[in-house]
């Protein structure tokens, strides 16, 4: 991953620079401050960059290679030091550390764009769901691209969430664990927690916020479940039963959140390759199955 | 908005089980558990009382101790689809047969069979390589279920927990093998030692004990003594149990020492009848065939069969002009493997079912076309197996007796074995398998072969009534069986099923997803020429 980052910003230089890769790449690793002060080849761009090291200085960031980095991503030098002052003077109140302002607009640029009304808004809709200002801002730190979000997802998703888990704390510590739930659509997460709590009668609600379960799609949710109830690793608890009897049950954590070798090996007790297979051949059962129900509900139409 | 109200109903009701109210927006819910939660118990309750989940549990608990570590990787393949192949017929356009399967991408197994029969003979002249281990452990664990399920059946009749009953059972089963010893006429299946249970009422009367201050004489005392018909009288027997047969006598079936003399002879040489073409995809391939069509000599194509079938045919080792004999005809798949090596010089399916045996020979019709000589060879009786009496006439007789058919068990209601109400016939099972088995022993011709087949993996069914029909045919009649060990001839089989060495008399295809053949336990018993016993006896 590291690699593949050095490689695209050494393309951007190359770009913003417009001399041969070679003679760039040299003058990039070896001092990243020369790009922002006394490059000659930069010209009509060093200026900019100098008035946005100083603004960012003027909030008490002193980080070279950040400095490097902003000047690297033309994304994020072409609005000039006005966004970048609005940026800050929006969010440093909310309790944002100007470093961390800097670090969110690297993860999302898009945040440059955004006006501060948007931001501030945003910024309330995410506190009116969670009431901790604290949890929201290292929710927010954390993934940046949660600004881009409508008031009305935010709130949808984590009502839904909260029907859940049943905690504000524990919707802040699941979003941590796979933002990518906040994109899923409301009849996916919908029918994965139903699936989970009413086919694998999981009541603990602790094992929700534990696991990436909700982030999973219902294919890969329904596979790892069908194929340890298949190999009588997985019991369906007794309904009628108190919750608090304790289960022989993987939790969910270890279904979920094991690469498919350990999942197979440790949790499941056979074989990888026997994990491969039955993935293949339960696709298509449900296939199958998918297009039964398709004959049946057209048959019954048709009668209708 | 719905939706919305609905996952959260789903959700809170799920998790808390109570009746609650949840704002959403602007509305307020009230949202009754009680009635869902009924729904989701019967459905439950419903699922609970499925023949194939009694199959399951049954399977878990008895299986798992077997198999142990292995169960989970045969547990879901017997759960999963299993893996096809298909009989190429040779009364269709057999070229082009073969050229449209391997344009699919399937293997022709006799090709692939051959070569790496050659791979091991030259690599490996004198090494065992399928593996001389059993697949399961059974010394001990039969014995341990028996235990097992002795309590249960106590705790059935005794609903409450009698250490009485417990420890004598303990006691009983631990001097069991001794009495066993001591005793060869000792009936397995004798319950209780009862004096008088074949004895009528009358006669047991006589010589019974009464309690003389319980009688009450006629006269004016009477209404005084009546006073003794309230006093309490402890139960000496339990009435209507007369037709109880207890689980544990199932598993009573299987010993561990032979009281007959078996041989066990090693055959490595496994002949694959060149006219036999079954295709079967590669392992890990779980791609289906597709349904057969019929070809300008209007006859089918292929017939679709389930792999293992082709082992137990393979293990009869059918040679040109032998008279074959399929004692009980359960499925089509074994008569048309063997059928389309068109080897033997007579073939006979037998089918006590006359609307099976119908339906097998209309079936017959289409693979064949009127080929004179080729149709008089093949014939379809719907004897009952147990009737036939044309001894010493067959070479090779092969039998699958009926069992409880481990993969439909749990994937089909259907003639489920594990229906509650037919326990007592799945526990008489094995007197229903060992007395077709003995009827086969006793057909086959001496120097013939009969080879034993059941779809379960269960020692009682295997092992058990094999041991059990040898030692019955040793003591009643004196004839004498080898059992063929083909451990090193199936190697060239292994690309496309997991074949073990199962107990001691049979081998076993294992159901392993990549190839998910089986279950199929067979087992190749050949009659000796001169039985032993007569030696013995004119010596």
């Amino acid at each position: 991953m590291n690699s593949v980052g050095k490689i695209i910003s050494k393309t951007f230089v190359r770009s913003l620079v417009g001399v041969p890769s070679r003679i760039s790449t040299v003058t990039t690793v070896s001092c990243g401050k020369c790009l922002l002060s006394n490059s000659p080849t930069a010209s009509g761009f060093t200026s900019d960059n100098d008035s946005i090291v100083n603004v960012l200085k003027e909030y008490g960031i002193g980080n070279k290679k950040m400095f490097q980095k902003v000047a690297q991503m033309p994304v994020l030098s072409s609005g000039g030091p006005d966004t970048w002052n609005d940026l800050l003077k929006t969010l440093v109140p909310f309790g944002f550390s100007p470093a961390a302002v800097v670090e969110m607009a690297l993860k999302h640029p898009r945040l440059l764009k955004m006006t501060p009304e948007k931001i501030t808004n945003r910024w309330y809709s995410w506190v009116q769901c969670f009431h901790q200002n604290n949890l929201v801002e290292e929710l927010l730190t954390t993934y940046p691209m949660f600004f881009s979000l409508t008031n009305f997802e935010v709130q949808q998703r984590c009502d839904q969430l909260r029907a859940v888990i049943g905690s504000n704390k524990f919707v802040a510590i699941l979003l941590m664990k796979c933002p990518q739930i906040m994109y899923q659509s409301v009849d996916e997460l919908k029918n994965v927690s139903d699936y989970i709590s009413i086919k694998m009668v999981v009541r603990n609600a602790a094992e929700y916020y534990k696991s990436t379960a909700l982030g999973c799609t219902l294919e890969e949710v329904k596979t790892r479940h069908v194929f340890l109830e298949r190999c009588g690793k997985y019991k369906t608890p007794n309904l009628k039963q108190s919750d608090k009897v304790p289960t022989t049950n993987p939790s969910l954590s270890e279904i979920y959140d094991t690469p498919d070798d350990e999942f197979a090996i440790k949790i499941a007790g056979v074989t990888l390759e026997e994990f491969i297979v039955f993935q293949t051949m339960f696709d298509e059962e449900m296939k199958q199955a998918k297009s039964a129900d398709s004959n049946s509900d057209s048959d019954e139409s048709d009668d209708d | 908005m719905f939706a919305e109200m609905h996952l959260i109903r789903m959700t809170m009701l799920c998790h808390k089980f109570v009746s609650c109210t949840k704002r959403v927006g602007s509305h307020f819910c009230y949202y009754n558990s009680k009635r869902w939660a009924s729904n989701a118990y019967k459905e439950l309750e419903r699922e609970r009382n499925r023949s194939t989940t009694k199959a399951l549990s049954h399977f878990d608990d008895f299986y798992g101790s077997l198999f142990q570590e292995q169960w989970p990787s045969i547990r879901v393949a017997l759960l999963s689809a299993p893996k096809r192949g298909v009989v190429v017929n040779n009364f269709s356009d057999k070229e082009r047969i073969l050229k449209d399967l391997q344009n699919e991408g399937a293997y022709n197994i006799r090709e692939i069979f051959e070569e790496q029969q050659k791979i091991v003979k030259d690599k490996f002249p004198d090494e065992v390589l399928m593996g001389s281990q059993d697949v399961y452990q059974v010394e001990g664990s039969i014995e341990e279920m028996l235990l097992r399920q002795q309590r249960a059946d106590s705790d059935q009749i005794y609903p409450e927990p009698l250490h009485s009953i417990s420890s004598e059972i303990s006691r009983n089963s631990a001097s069991k093998q001794f009495e066993e010893k001591a005793s060869d006429d000792d009936d397995n299946f004798k319950v209780s030692e009862d004096p008088t249970k074949d004895l009528p009422l009358s006669e047991t009367l006589k010589t019974a004990d009464y309690d003389k201050s319980r009688l009450i004489a006629p006269g004016p005392l009477a209404s005084e003594m009546s006073a003794s018909l309230y006093d309490f009288v402890p139960a000496t027997k339990l009435k209507g149990m007369d037709d109880y047969i207890p689980e544990s006598a199932h598993y009573s079936y299987y010993k561990e020492s032979p009281e007959a003399p078996i041989e066990i002879e090693p055959e490595d040489d496994i002949h694959f009848p060149h006219l036999l073409d079954i295709f079967a995809y590669e392992r890990g391939n779980c791609d289906a065939f597709q349904l057969s069509q019929k070809g300008s000599t209007d006859v089918f194509d292929y017939h679709i069969i389930s792999l293992g079938s082709l082992a137990p045919v393979l293990a009869l080792d059918v040679k040109k002009g032998d008279v074959v004999l399929d004692l009980t005809s359960l499925n089509l798949d074994i008569p048309i493997i063997i059928s389309q090596t068109l080897v033997p010089g007579l073939f006979i399916m037998n089918c006590d079912n006359t609307g099976r045996a119908k339906y097998f020979l209309r079936t017959m019709k289409s693979y064949f076309y009127d080929a004179g000589e080729m149709e008089s060879n093949i014939h379809v009786s719907d004897c009952h197996p147990l009737e036939m009496e044309e001894k010493e006439k067959f070479n090779k007789i092969i039998v699958s007796v009926p069992n409880t058919r481990d993969r439909q068990a749990v994937t089909s209601e259907e003639e489920n074995l594990f229906n509650p109400a037919r326990v007592k016939q799945r526990i008489k099972i094995p007197e229903v398998q060992t007395a077709f088995l003995r009827k086969a022993l006793e057909l086959v011709k001496e120097g013939g072969t009969v080879v034993y087949v059941t779809e379960s993996m269960s020692p009682i069914q295997n092992d058990g009534v094999v041991q059990k029909a040898l030692e019955d045919l040793w003591t009643s009649s004196g004839m004498s069986f080898t059992i063929k060990d083909l451990s090193k001839g199936f190697e060239p089989l292994l690309p496309f099923m997991k074949i073990t060495t199962s107990g001691k008399y049979g081998h076993l295809v294992v159901p392993f997803l990549p190839n998910n053949c089986g279950p199929l336990y067979f087992s190749k018993i050949v009659k000796n020429i001169e039985p032993k016993v007569n030696d013995v006896i004119i010596s």
